[in-house]
């Protein structure tokens, strides 16, 4: 497996990241439909209105763990780069807008938005990172 | 940091893929190494020293 496009630790992560994934998709839907349909209150609101984001403290999991068991130095430190690139536009991008919605009265975004756009910023890089090492 | 991996590989007849699979690493890794884009690590370092069976200094020179 070594010396080819993927690594073994590259497979795990795939193998904990989709049903990671499908269950964020699943619970997401199961609670909106909740909310709509029968609005549940007392603690089990705030219980039920969290359940979303569990699945993705999991995908921040299967991604540090993959951070520990990749062996090549070479793939974990790209990945760090597109991460550390992900990390500064969203916290440029989430931090201006805050700033906007305060003084310009932009539209208010839900801080949920905060992890897609850090998953996007990511996906972006990883390209670019790649590119700067060819 | 310079090196002669480039070199060497070639000397044994070796392609990219056959230096990563030998050092456990991607064939991406050796191309940022061979072309002074990526430093590798001591440890992996000892590892290119330790196939070629030459000292790091005889691979890598810090010009």
């Amino acid at each position: 497996m070594k010396g080819k496009a993927r690594s073994q630790a590259w497979v795990r992560y795939q193998r904990r990241f989709w049903p990671v994934i499908v269950t964020y998709a699943v619970v997401l839907v199961a609670v909106i439909r909740v909310f709509h349909t029968h609005p549940p209150s007392g603690p089990l609101k705030y219980v039920l209105a969290v359940a979303p984001a569990l699945p993705l403290v999991g995908v921040i999991l299967v991604l540090g763990l993959y951070l520990l068991e990749e062996a090549d130095e070479f793939r974990r430190l790209q990945v760090v780069l597109s991460m550390l690139a992900g990390l500064g536009i969203t916290l440029a991008a989430t931090t201006a807008w805050g700033f906007l919605e305060v003084l310009a009265g932009a539209r208010h975004v839900p801080m949920y938005w905060v992890f897609p756009i850090f998953c996007a910023s990511m996906g972006i890089s990883q390209p670019i990172t790649a590119w700067r090492y060819r | 940091m310079k090196n002669r991996l480039r070199v060497l590989r070639a000397e044994r007849g070796w392609s990219q893929a056959d230096l990563a699979e030998r050092l456990e690493v991607s064939r991406q890794s050796v191309n940022a190494i061979e072309t002074g884009k990526y430093d590798p690590s001591l440890p992996l370092a000892f590892r290119i020293a330790r196939l070629f069976g030459l000292p790091i200094e005889a691979i890598f020179s810090g010009e």
